[in-house]
């Protein structure tokens, strides 16, 4: 008997109320404090309606306030700055290049659990003390594919966002962590570049592109999970988890075809792969569908559409 | 024809009147407004001096890809979805065989055509970026949804085309968007095909191609010679960087219009020699020096000047004052050049 297990994680679409609601504050019409306590309250309802109601397993925070993968990270850092708009990926969504110009670390004395006046990207978690919750961080190795390097290697800019990471994990108290990998894995991406990250600590690593035995080669550390964009992988995800995990619903079609599958392919997958626990999860973070489909997507993956 | 033409390019902010009631009435009252909008903006347009109006600044649109799909059957609109930071657009989506239930464009044509006897150029989204800005949960194929969407562009541009031409005796010049286009390098033949498909078998007409937010033209110039455009409007400012403090600007991006006229000896190109992006208002001189720049590469006759995109980003006062600027500039280009 395959137990299934569901995973909701990354940027969740924003409701209409919080859209307007920033679009409001950024013409300077709404008060920051109004604002943050709409995100608050944007974030309280994800956790009761879509996460409890769901009986989600396995989730992050909504990042209601994130305006894209990077932009909290950056801002909560020395030795990187925003830069221009680039496409994300081969998607219609854009984001904040960030420009690596010096060491990388965490900006002293940030009080990275309160709000910083004029932005909202801080704090970047609300941590709905229940479940089994996850801080959702990019993975380091697309965060540097990602950037602008300016004079820096690649290994410095890793070690550097590893360094920054660490940081905020102590800072905040947390210690079960979602690392989303944004970008395929390349020849020569390894994830023992990243271990310092990894040691003591829970991990699912959620994969979006491709994804081989060589990227774990070295690696002293069992992922809780590593899910895998597509039913071809799922023999990685069997090999290098406590729990094996796959992304089978679609977060770019508005069709809820392949939530209605989810369970079935994900069992088939297990049996044949004789592992006993499956996270079934979206094969990208949901941002990309309107908030009203994504809802209706996290119940249909629950079997209740 | 001139030399070196200045032209609208698409959209320009519209006056808050009309943005803050867009979506919320409809009809003759809207019409009203969006006519009203298009009379100020001409006369905007106007006083900068600008030769080709376009639509007068896309007062009738919302949005690019909203404006088209909305005419279409097939297309069902669940929500808003991300573009970048807290800005959205309303992303439709294929349920069913798509088809045309009317003529988006021709109300404001109409109305163009009745308020300026200037030059008109009529953009159009292109087949590429409607098929890759929609989701698909019909054709199952980003081939065929391109396909479906260039077959609906070439019926709505014949429709244009046939009314221009009851009025008019010159060639209409349509604009063709597709910032989308050199997206997904693997899929440039779609973006190739459709593209062709739209305009098959449609005489009387100019056609150009608009591509903007592209990292890499190249991948554009190097199918220039598969496609059917008379000419392409393209951005370079944006890739100028210019110091604010001091005006100094870095204009290598001008010398790439190389790669342009390598591939294309016989195709006009839109110079975009105004960042819509900032706004810092680019002065003659340094728009002069631009298209001096380019020209060292592209004779005159092929060359056509441009914002990089629509200047809806900027306040109707800073568009304003970038299109001036850009008339100026190109005055004093051929003062300097004695064109």
């Amino acid at each position: 008997m395959v137990k299934i297990e569901k995973l909701v994680y990354g940027l969740y679409p924003r409701s209409e109320r919080l859209r307007i609601k920033i679009g409001r504050w950024e013409r300077k019409r709404d008060t920051f404090d109004s604002l943050l306590e709409e995100i608050s309250r944007e974030k309280k309802e994800h956790y009761a309606l879509n996460i409890e109601r769901n009986r989600i397993d396995h989730f992050t925070d909504p990042l209601s306030n994130w305006n894209d993968i990077y932009r909290p990270i950056v801002l909560a850092s020395d030795g990187m700055t925003l830069g221009p708009l680039r496409r994300y990926r081969e998607t219609n969504t854009f984001y904040r290049l960030p420009e690596i110009r010096g060491k990388l670390k965490l900006k002293e004395d940030l009080p990275i659990d309160l709000p910083l006046d004029g932005t909202m990207e801080l704090p970047m978690y609300q941590d709905p003390g229940l479940g089994d919750y996850f801080a959702f961080l990019p993975s380091p190795i697309s965060f540097n594919r990602m950037s602008d390097h300016g004079s820096y290697e690649t290994d410095e800019i890793i070690d550097g966002i590893v360094g920054i990471y660490n940081s905020i994990l102590e800072k905040l108290g947390l210690d079960r962590i979602l690392l989303y990998e944004a970008t395929g894995y390349q020849e020569g991406d390894t994830l023992s570049s990243i271990e310092n990250l990894l040691q003591g600590r829970k991990v699912i690593l959620v994969s979006t592109g491709a994804i081989s035995e060589s990227v774990f080669r070295g690696l002293r550390y069992e992922f809780q999970s590593v899910v895998v964009p597509d039913p071809s992988s799922f023999g990685l995800s069997a090999s290098h988890s406590r729990v094996a995990g796959i992304g089978l619903s679609n977060a770019f079609s508005t069709s809820l075809s392949s939530e209605e599958k989810a369970a079935d392919t994900a069992i088939r997958l297990s049996e044949r792969h004789g592992v006993s626990r499956c996270i079934v999860t979206h094969n990208d973070y949901m941002d990309f569908l309107p908030r009203g489909i994504a809802d209706r997507k996290l119940m249909a993956l629950s079997g209740e559409a | 024809m001139k030399d070196l033409i200045t032209q609208e390019i698409g959209s320009f902010r519209k006056p808050e009147y009309l943005s803050n009631v867009f979506r919320k009435i409809s009809g003759e009252e809207l019409h009203q407004l969006k006519k009203k909008a298009l009379k100020e903006t001409l006369e905007v347009f106007d006083r900068t001096g600008l030769e080709n109006m376009g639509v007068g600044g896309e007062m009738y649109r919302w949005e690019m890809y909203e404006h088209l799909a909305a005419g279409l059957a097939g297309i069902e609109f669940y929500g808003m979805v991300r573009s970048f930071d807290n800005r959205y657009f309303r992303k439709g989506s294929a349920v069913s065989d798509l088809r045309k239930i009317g003529n988006v464009h021709l109300e404001e044509l109409g109305d163009v055509m009745a308020l300026t006897r200037k030059a008109i150029k009529v953009p159009i989204t292109g087949p590429y970026t409607m098929m890759d800005w929609s989701f698909d949960d019909y054709y199952q194929s980003r081939e065929k949804l391109a396909m479906k969407y260039a077959e609906l562009i070439n019926q709505e541009i014949k429709e244009l085309r046939d009314f221009w031409h009851s009025r008019h005796n010159s060639v209409m010049e349509i604009q063709i968007d597709e910032p989308a286009l050199t997206t997904r390098p693997s899929e440039m033949d779609i973006g190739v095909e459709s593209l062709n498909a739209s305009m098959e078998g449609i005489s009387g007409c100019e056609f150009s191609l608009h591509v903007c937010y592209s990292t890499d033209y190249r991948m554009l110039y190097r199918r220039i010679p598969d496609l059917n455009f008379h000419g392409y409007n393209l951005e370079f400012a944006n890739r100028a960087p210019v110091d604010p403090s001091t005006g100094q600007q870095d204009i290598t991006a001008f010398e790439t219009v190389r790669d342009f006229a390598e591939v294309s000896s016989d195709r006009f190109l839109g110079l975009g020699v105004n960042d819509v992006h900032i706004d810092y208002v680019e002065s003659p001189q340094q728009i002069a020096d631009r298209i001096e720049t380019s020209l060292k590469h592209i004779d005159a006759s092929r060359l056509r000047i441009n914002p990089d995109c629509g200047l809806r980003t900027r306040s109707r006062e800073v568009g304003e004052k970038k299109l001036a600027s850009m008339v100026k500039g190109r005055d004093l280009a051929r003062e300097r050049l004695g064109i």
